[in-house]
């Protein structure tokens, strides 16, 4: 008998390609979304673009009640850098609601006559202060609420991630490490004298899990939920400042001038401290009397 | 029950001033006085923005005003007839840039330092007592003019700023009122006198 000898090696070489090409394509799968993101707009680029621009000297505010406010986003970035940047994550939705919800809070002052939210459209980037001027001129504002954020995104692998090795445990592991931290902030200008007047800041980390596949799902959720987080945060800011504001309005007038304007409404107010004290009198007049 | 009959008289139309639309039509308003609205100098005062504005103001002019109508009776309504309307015409001198006023506090206070003079002069024992309650109100005075910063006051989506000029003006139009009666009781002392001696 003939005994037939059949070679291996092709087999062989045609599974250990075969296995490449999956490793490749797998990790082709794993990394194929990105693992860094970071997203901003800053105040300070905003109101100084550039470095030659010169130093705007602040002048002591003058309030001049009751109040006019604006409130927008800042635009992110300098014009060319936002054309080439991806998109951004935070949709503009999202930005008019926290925009709603500062409005709201600053409804709540007496002070204020109105609250104007500005549309994204009317703020350039690096417009500056002439920017805010037309602003001024269009919408009648004396102040202006500028809001402003920063968002940084990692995702990297932990040690599940061998799991995706076996092809579904890419779809069943959460093996990827998710982290999203928000920074918001909320900074307000008197605009006729480019003064700021308080600034309020919010602050939000997240940490979580997804598959890889699952990956960019997930930090879109997480950067929608790091965004309402910061928010919250800022609003509780926001209302602690402003109330510190009208105190530093009434203790620091070396700081900050006020008038009314033209056709303001008096009111004649007798407070309660006051009526307290009245009845006492009378009460200690009264006893005295009978006595 | 006499003295409270005047007072009742004096508070209550102060209640019709909430109903907002009954506010726009008696309200102190600058524009519409010089355009012959003149019954404004009057009711304005007694126009308030919410009910915790109403709710001091009130206190303050009943309490004193019940006190005053049982040491002068007739003396409230009389003072708040007189003194509502010169108020009126001090804030149209006086605070061109007030477009609208409202509140009883001016008039209050009024009625606190009536009530005040007309003591001294009837109870010399309680004297320091009723000086005290004057030096109080101008203590109240003087702080309030001193304050730098305007008063920012909540009165509900109204945007106001407390006016201390009426209560200046309270203040003097309640001396002015207690001058101008010591003179008139002067004179209508005199007169029987003179009229028995001839």
């Amino acid at each position: 008998m003939e005994s037939k000898t059949v070679s291996h090696t092709p087999r062989f070489i045609a599974f250990a390609l075969l296995v490449l090409v999956l490793v490749f394509l797998l990790t082709g799968c794993v990394s194929g979304f990105d693992r860094r993101r970071h997203e901003a707009s800053s105040v300070v680029q905003f109101l100084y673009p550039g470095k030659d621009q010169p130093y705007i000297q602040p002048q002591i505010p003058t309030l001049r009640l009751p109040l006019r406010v604006g409130v927008a986003f800042v635009p992110a970035g300098a014009a060319p850098e936002r054309a080439s940047a991806a998109p951004s994550r935070i949709s503009e939705a999202q930005k008019a609601g926290l925009l709603r919800g500062i409005a709201q809070q600053f409804k709540e002052l007496p002070f204020v006559q109105s609250i104007e939210i500005v549309p994204a459209t009317y703020l350039r980037p690096g417009g500056g202060f002439a920017n805010l001027d037309q602003l001024r001129a269009l919408m009648g504002i004396d102040v202006v609420a500028l809001v402003a954020y920063d968002q940084a995104q990692n995702t990297g692998d932990t040690a599940w991630s061998l799991a995706y090795w076996t092809i579904v445990g890419a779809y069943v592991v959460p093996g990827q490490k998710n982290d999203t931290s928000t920074l918001l902030e909320t900074v307000v200008y008197d605009l006729s004298s480019r003064s700021l007047l308080f600034r309020a800041p919010g602050t939000n980390t997240t940490d979580g899990h997804s598959t890889p596949i699952r990956t960019s799902e997930q930090l879109r959720a997480d950067s929608a939920a790091s965004l309402a987080a910061a928010a919250k945060d800022m609003t509780a800011n926001l209302a602690q400042e402003l109330e510190l504001f009208k105190v530093r309005v009434k203790e620091e007038p070396q700081n900050y001038r006020v008038e009314h304007k033209p056709g303001y409404t008096g009111g004649g107010a007798l407070d309660g401290s006051f009526a307290a004290l009245l009845a006492l009198f009378a009460a200690a007049a009264l006893l005295r009397s009978r006595r | 029950m006499k003295s409270v009959r005047p007072v009742l008289l004096a508070a209550a139309p102060a209640l019709l001033g909430l109903v907002p639309a009954v506010r726009e039509v008696l309200l102190y308003d600058r524009t519409a006085i010089l355009q012959g609205e003149w019954w404004r100098l009057w009711t304005g005062h007694w126009m308030h923005f919410t009910a915790s504005h109403l709710t001091w103001n009130l206190l303050v002019l009943a309490g004193a005003g019940w006190w005053l109508e049982r040491v002068q009776p007739g003396s409230l309504l009389r003072y708040l007839a007189v003194a509502a309307p010169m108020l009126g015409v001090s804030f149209l001198a006086g605070a061109p840039g007030m477009g609208t006023y409202g509140g009883l506090s001016g008039l209050a206070t009024g009625v606190v330092v009536l009530l005040a003079l007309a003591q001294l002069g009837r109870d010399r024992a309680a004297r320091a007592w009723w000086l005290g309650l004057l030096a109080l109100v101008a203590l109240k005075l003087a702080l309030d003019a001193a304050q730098p910063a305007p008063l920012f006051a909540s009165f509900g989506a109204q945007v106001v700023r407390v006016s201390t000029f009426a209560h200046v003006m309270g203040a003097i139009t309640a001396v002015g009122f207690f001058l101008s009666r010591r003179l008139g009781w002067r004179d209508e002392l005199r007169r029987p006198a003179a009229a028995h001696a001839q």
